[in-house]
Formats: C-alpha cells, sequence, structure tokens
C-alpha cells in the first residue's frame, strides 16, 4: 500500500489549502477550462510534495506554486497550440506579477466571499452556476437563457462586484470589532 | 464594467482581438488594476468551488425538524409579516445578548482550550493510502487519483474493484476515512457545513471513520442513504455503510433518520435499524467465526448450508470448476471431505444420508464414509438440480430443479429404492427453493417465476399458489414450528441488484400475508428458524446475518462476518438443532460457523418474545432505543450480545 502521510506532507497541505483559491483562480482564467485547471491544480500539489521529498528548501510557498502552475499553463497552451488557444506568456507574467504584489493571507476575504455567495439571490446563484459550475462560455448561456450576450456579462461583472463589496464589509465590519 | 475587466473577460471567453490582448497588458501595467485583478481571481478561485460543491448538496437532506425552523426563522427576512416588524427591535436585543454571550465564549474556551487550531488546516482531505484503483469524481467525469493528492471541496472519490481500498485523512489528520471496495464518497467544503449540510457524503458502499479529536468541536457528519451519522465526540469509530447503514465501534453518535427527521444515539456495539419507520438501536455482534472450510470462487450460483440432525456433521455446497462443490466434515475442527456435486445440500432426518445436486441429477452419500451409495437420474440434463429438502419422516427427498431459461420441476423420491414417486413441471421458470410442511402434507416450492405453489406432499397435486405482488422472487423457505407459519427469504430477482429484500411471514392455512421484515439492504437468500419460532434467522446478499423478534416484527441484532465481493448474490445460513452453532457460507468462498451458546441458553428467551425483549422502550415521541440498564437487569441478552458471539 502506497503511503503518504508524514508530518511534513500535512504542513505543506495545510499551507497549500490555504492559498488554494487565489492559486485556482490564476489557474482557471489562464486556461478557461475547469477540468484542464483542476489537473493543473493538483499536478502543482504533487510536485511540491515531490520538492519536499526531495529536500528542497522553498522558502515562500505561494509564489513557487503559482510558478510551477505558470510553466504548467504554458505547457497546456503549447499542447492546445493546435486548437487555436490565444497563448501570451508576457499576460502570464502580469497576473502572476498581480497576484505576487498580494500579501499571502487570503483566508479572511475568502471566508467573507463564501458567506456573501451564500446571500446572493437565486437567479444570479444560477448565472454564477452556469459560469463557475458547468464551465459555460457566454454564448452558451445567452443561448440557453434567450438573453443576450453582453447583458449576460453585465450582470455576471455586476454580480462578481456586489460579491467582493460584500466581502469587503464584511471585513471591515470585522476589523471594527473591539 | 471597467474596461480592463472587459477586456480580461474577453480573454477568459478566448474571444479577445491581438490589438486588445496588447491593451490589457497595458492596464495590467497599472498597481492598481493588478491589485483589482488579484482580488478578481481569489474571487473566481472561491466561485469555482463554491459551486462545484453546492451542486452537490443540493438535495433536501436535512431532517424535517430542521427544515421546518428554517422555514421559519426564513420567514422573518424575506417578505416581513407586521407582527415581525413589531419584534424586531426585540430581537435585535436578543442579538446583542447572544454576541456577547458569544464573545464571552469564545474568549472562555480560546482561554480554556488554549489557541485553536488554525481554520486553514480544517479544510483539506488528502488521500493517505490507496490499494488498488481509485479515481477523484468531478464535473461528471472521473480521473484517476494517486495516494497523496488532495481532494478538493466538492469532489468524489471512488475506489475501483472490491478489493481496493483507500485512506482519506481529513482536517490535519483529526479524522480518518478508510474507504472499502466500489466505494463513493463526497467531501463537502467547510462552507457547505457551516449550514447544517453534511460534511461527507457516502453515495455508495462502506466506509470506516475515526474521528481522533474534533477541531473547534465541529462535529463529523456523514450522509448515507438511510439517513445522517455525526460524531459529537473526539475518539469516535464508526461503519457506515449500504448494508449496515450506522455502527459504533466505539465513542458515540447520533443517527438522524432522513425518511422522518427522528433521531437516535447510537452507542458503542450497536447499528440503527428501522421498523415500519421508527428508527432504534440494535446490537452489533463482533467476532469473526471461525472458518470451516474455503470454497474456490468461481462461479455466482446458489449456495447451500446445513447440519445434520444430531448436530455433528456438517454439508455446504456450491458450484466449483472441478465438479467438487460439496464439503462434508465434522462441525468440531477436523478433516472436511470434498465431494462430486453442486448448489444443494440435504441431511436425511437420521444423519446417515447427505444428498447433495449434481448437475441435473441427485447424488446420495454414506454421510459417515462420504461413499457414493446412489445415483438419482430423471428428466433432462438442462433441468439443474437446485435445491434438496427430505420429508421430515425421512421417507421421500423432494428436488427442485430448473433454470432462469428453463421450465422448473419439482420431483419427490423414494431414494432408499431410487424410485420416483411424482414429479411436475411445476412452474414456467426454475425452481429456487422447496420446504416440507412439519407434518409432512405440503410441500412448498418456489420459483424465478415469482410464485410459490402449495403442493399435496403424497400426490403431488398442487393445492395453491401464492405469487409474490412486489415482483420479487424466493430464495429459501422455512416452516415455523406451529407448522402454518412459513418464512419466505424474497428479493429481486437479480440479485446483483442493490435494492432491499424482505422476509415475508406467510399463513399457508389463510393464505394471508402476516408480515413484512425489511431491514436487510439487498436480497434475502436464506432463513431459519430458532428458540420454537420466536426467532427468525436470515442471510442475505448484503454480506449480513439478522436476527428478528418475530413477535415485535423488527431485526434485534446483526452479524456481518463475510465480505462483499463482486457478483455477490448470497449468504445461507443454517442453525444447528441444538442452536448452539450457526453456520454461513458466503461468496466470498469461506463457510463460517459462529457459536450463539445464547439462543438456546438464554433465559429470557424461553418466556414469550412479548417479555424476551424488554430492552426496547419507547423514548420521546416514539423513537425507540436500546435501554442497557433493561437489558442487564433482564439477564444477560446485554451481554450476549455484546460478547457472546465466540469462535
Amino acid at each position: 500500500m502506497e503511503s503518504m502521510s508524514t508530518p511534513s506532507a500535512k504542513e505543506l497541505a495545510s499551507r497549500f489549502m490555504a492559498e488554494r483559491h487565489a492559486l485556482l483562480g490564476f489557474i482557471y482564467s489562464m486556461v478557461r477550462n475547469l477540468t484542464a485547471a483542476e489537473d493543473i491544480f493538483q499536478e502543482v500539489w504533487l510536485r511540491l510534495q515531490e520538492a519536499s521529498e526531495r529536500g528542497e528548501v522553498i522558502t515562500d510557498l505561494t509564489k513557487w506554486c503559482r510558478g510551477v502552475a505558470k510553466n504548467l499553463i504554458l505547457h497546456y497552451w503549447r499542447e492546445k497550440r493546435t486548437r487555436k488557444v490565444v497563448v501570451d506568456s508576457e499576460l502570464l507574467d502580469l497576473v502572476e506579477q498581480a497576484l505576487n504584489e498580494q500579501p499571502d493571507k487570503w483566508l479572511e476575504k475568502q471566508r467573507a466571499l463564501m458567506e456573501c455567495i451564500e446571500q446572493l439571490p437565486q437567479k444570479a446563484k444560477q448565472l454564477v452556476q452556469m459560469k463557475y459550475e458547468e464551465g459555460l462560455s457566454f454564448a452558451a448561456m445567452a443561448e440557453r437563457l434567450q438573453r443576450s450576450m453582453e447583458s449576460l456579462k453585465m450582470a455576471l461583472c455586476r454580480i462578481r462586484q456586489a460579491l467582493l463589496k460584500c466581502a469587503q464589509r464584511k471585513l471591515q465590519a470585522m476589523e471594527a470589532l473591539p | 464594467m471597467k474596461r480592463w475587466h472587459e477586456l480580461f473577460l474577453r480573454w477568459e471567453e478566448g474571444s479577445i482581438s491581438e490589438a486588445e490582448l496588447t491593451e490589457l497588458k497595458q492596464w495590467l501595467s497599472d498597481v492598481e488594476v493588478r491589485r483589482e485583478l488579484a482580488e478578481e481571481l481569489l474571487l473566481t478561485g472561491v466561485l469555482v468551488e463554491a459551486f462545484r460543491a453546492q451542486q452537490r448538496l443540493s438535495l433536501p437532506v436535512r431532517p424535517a425538524a430542521d427544515r421546518a425552523r428554517e422555514w421559519s426563522s426564513g420567514a422573518g427576512t424575506v417578505g416581513r409579516s407586521q407582527w415581525a416588524r413589531s419584534a424586531a427591535w426585540l430581537t435585535g436585543l436578543a442579538v446583542g445578548v447572544a454576541l456577547l454571550t458569544w464573545v464571552a465564549w469564545v474568549l472562555w474556551t480560546n482561554l480554556r482550550l488554549g489557541p485553536s487550531i488554525p481554520e486553514e488546516e480544517q479544510a483539506f482531505a488528502l488521500l493517505a493510502e490507496l490499494e488498488g484503483e481509485a479515481f477523484v469524481v468531478a464535473q461528471q467525469e472521473r480521473r484517476p487519483i494517486r495516494a497523496g493528492q488532495l481532494l478538493l471541496p466538492g469532489q468524489s472519490i471512488a475506489t475501483s474493484g472490491a478489493a481496493s481500498q483507500a485512506v482519506v485523512n481529513f482536517r490535519a489528520d483529526a479524522v480518518h476515512m478508510r474507504l472499502g471496495g466500489d466505494t463513493v464518497l463526497y467531501v463537502a467544503s467547510d462552507a457547505d457545513t457551516s449550514h447544517g449540510r453534511p460534511l461527507l457524503v457516502l453515495e455508495q458502499g462502506q466506509l470506516e471513520v475515526s474521528v481522533d479529536r474534533l477541531i473547534r468541536r465541529r462535529q463529523i457528519s456523514v450522509r448515507t442513504p438511510l439517513g445522517i451519522a455525526v460524531a459529537e465526540q473526539e475518539q469516535t469509530v464508526f461503519h457506515v455503510s449500504e448494508a449496515v447503514g450506522l455502527m459504533v465501534v466505539r465513542g458515540e453518535a447520533r443517527f438522524t433518520y432522513t425518511a422522518t427527521g427522528q433521531s437516535v444515539r447510537v452507542g458503542a456495539g450497536q447499528y440503527v435499524a428501522v421498523a415500519d419507520g421508527e428508527v432504534y438501536t440494535a446490537r452489533y455482534l463482533g467476532g469473526e467465526g471461525r472458518v470451516w472450510t474455503h470454497f474456490v470462487r468461481e462461479f455466482t450460483d446458489t449456495v447451500s448450508v446445513t447440519f445434520s440432525r444430531d448436530g455433528r456433521w456438517l454439508a455446504a455446497a456450491t458450484r466449483q470448476r472441478d465438479g467438487l462443490g460439496v464439503r462434508l466434515g465434522h462441525v468440531e475442527p477436523g478433516e472436511v471431505r470434498a465431494l462430486a456435486g453442486d448448489r444443494s445440500v440435504a441431511f436425511s432426518p437420521d444423519g446417515q444420508v447427505l444428498a447433495a445436486g449434481d448437475s441435473g441429477n441427485v447424488r446420495l452419500y454414506d454421510a459417515s464414509t462420504g461413499e457414493t451409495l446412489r445415483v438419482l437420474e430423471w428428466g433432462e440434463r438442462r433441468w439443474t438440480t437446485k435445491y434438496l429438502t427430505f420429508s421430515p419422516d425421512g421417507r421421500w427427498l423432494a428436488v427442485g430443479k430448473g433454470n432462469r431459461d428453463s421450465v422448473g420441476v419439482v420431483e419427490v423420491w423414494d431414494w432408499r429404492t431410487g424410485k420416483l414417486v411424482w414429479a411436475r413441471l411445476g412452474h414456467p421458470r426454475g425452481v429456487t427453493a422447496l420446504a416440507y410442511s412439519p407434518d409432512g402434507r405440503f410441500l412448498l416450492s418456489a420459483s424465478l417465476d415469482q410464485t410459490v405453489t402449495v403442493w399435496d406432499g403424497a400426490q403431488g397435486e398442487p393445492r395453491t399458489q401464492f405469487l409474490l405482488v412486489n415482483g420479487h422472487v424466493v430464495r429459501s423457505m422455512a416452516f415455523a414450528p406451529d407448522g402454518r407459519t412459513v418464512a419466505l427469504a424474497t428479493g429481486p430477482a437479480d440479485t446483483r441488484v442493490r435494492r432491499a429484500g424482505q422476509i415475508v411471514l406467510w399463513d399457508v392455512a389463510s393464505e394471508r400475508v402476516l408480515a413484512k421484515l425489511h431491514g436487510h439492504g439487498r436480497a434475502v437468500s436464506s432463513v431459519a428458524w430458532a428458540a420454537a419460532g420466536r426467532i427468525l434467522i436470515s442471510g442475505s446478499a448484503d454480506t449480513t446475518i439478522r436476527f428478528w423478534d418475530v413477535e415485535r416484527r423488527r431485526e434485534y441484532a446483526m452479524l456481518q462476518g463475510h465480505r462483499a465481493e463482486v457478483g455477490f448474490e448470497a449468504l445461507a445460513v443454517a442453525l444447528s438443532p441444538d442452536e448452539t452453532w450457526l453456520a454461513s457460507l458466503s461468496f466470498d468462498g469461506t463457510v463460517k460457523l459462529w457459536r450463539l451458546g445464547w439462543l438456546h441458553d438464554e433465559p429470557t428467551m424461553k418466556r414469550p418474545v412479548a417479555h424476551a425483549f424488554p430492552a426496547f422502550l419507547p423514548l420521546k415521541g416514539g423513537i425507540y432505543a436500546f435501554d442497557r440498564e433493561s437489558a442487564q437487569s433482564a439477564g444477560s441478552l446485554g451481554a450476549l450480545l455484546k460478547g457472546d458471539v465466540r469462535n
């Protein structure tokens, strides 16, 4: 039986999972495919474990993971080139930079966002679900809902902004507590 | 919508032009835009994970009472009534007090328990060990998973193959889950569970959950097809499976029955049973039993096990490729002979002769030497012998034949002379079981055609026929000592189907169904009476042996001593005449012996059954629970069920 339960693996997993949402969002935004994003996410994790087992010193786990993810995204793009996937490593660098510039501790924000998602009205939930659970394109959503793509984009954008603002309010309220 | 956002959406859609891509990159040279983008990416990650998890948890799994509470509380926020508005300030006051109390509680617990474990340590599940093959299931796809891989919230893990096993560590190694073969487990996110939804959902198979510690006192909950099991204490170990539902090995768990919302506390060595919509606890009998002999698992066919009348000999049969599918030996450890034959065995009442099916014939053995005495041959070879039974006076041997695609033949032999007394093409499809009434006047035959026919034992004239209306097939029949009640072990025609079977108690004289006993998760394949008709013992394709209180029409104990196997279809049971030994033969290829001295010696069992089981006492609102104190005072029912099942 294979075994993988060492204290270091446990600690690694804790730290990795704490940062998972930003990493998953980064990968998904770049590969634009849920299944591929999950595969890359898992591969990052497995490589992190291998590196840890090799005794590799990882000073900044979050940046290390993003770096590996970036390489895997580039690899994914290269493999998909025949299918006319737009490839731009410069953009990838900029997006990575955007994340690297932010503080690593996203935990409170993640939790606040989760709470805000729970409070979304049903129709908004339906839209977000079609986009992020079913992975539908705006064209497919427009066809299903008999609405224009532009209105759907605006609607989704508004929902996202509302969620970010809601999370912000929650965090401010928490900070205001004595 | 900001311009950079619009461009990023186009990028995500794959519809961005070269010029727009250049523009997007220019936007991203602005540090403020990059900050906004980082937040957007975090939000995307949270959305992807949250909605994948929510899709799987959208079923109404909470108890009715919880849903009612949720509804009443929801009414205050959506469409407030006049009364609610006028009472708002009171609510606000209450919330304020509650908030202060909560802050005080948090401070107190933190002081008492020391620093709490970081939230991030609670979230992950890690596949720690894997034997065989397993898959991660997400987005309606399944991909192979390796040891060391993480399970994201909202994903399921599925072990593939009966022999496969996986260990998943959860909440920073505070909880260990061992998945059995062909098991599918869904792992929800902590955010999902904060609203009372279960943390884990067992969709199929079996799972052992070990809770070493509760982080921040958060409970571990598992949804099963029957209900929701919640471990509330640390150091709790429980099994959940399709077959057993919930069984607690150590500690204590709470079980809420989904259908009614009733809940019951389940202690160590207990499992959850349901009768007439009421949930209660019954005793889970541990122990491994003594393996009397092995078979090679080659065919998914009928199995049979039986004791000789003096209780000294045991015989078992199934189909084997080498044709040696019969086993004969002493109950006590010793040599077990392998003899030609298959599927069904029966001892003559004097114990001197063993009859065994042998393809389309019947082979008679000298029980003491294993030598063939005679072969009874009649009819077409394709009419496979499926079942044998001697008449109570030992004069006749009844033989049931036929397959799924052939007629069902019932034969009665004068086995001493080798003469066929009568034979009937009694069923349009094969015979599955036979039973003589205790006085020998009637012979019952059950068939794959879903009927039971009552024959005149001596003449072979059909007296009546009983059709199982639910489309089930009878696989075993046993007359109660009263001579008029028959227990029918029934289940779906295809026993591999994961549908529950039942035991039907049928009054032959009045042709009425007296009761239907529910509990087995799959087809019931064997029944035996005990304690002068007060107890029924049944074996099922769900791998369990269950003990039924006949008068109360409910199970009171369960024994699970066999492994589930691919193509598992049957588990045969037999009780020794002195009721001290139980024999079981299963598709896992083992014949096991269980010592059940309590069944015979138990003083309470000698009284009428209504007084024999005082341990079930009504608790609040008709929920039944096992009362340990009553069990102990009753003498030994508690004790016998705790430890008296031994090798």
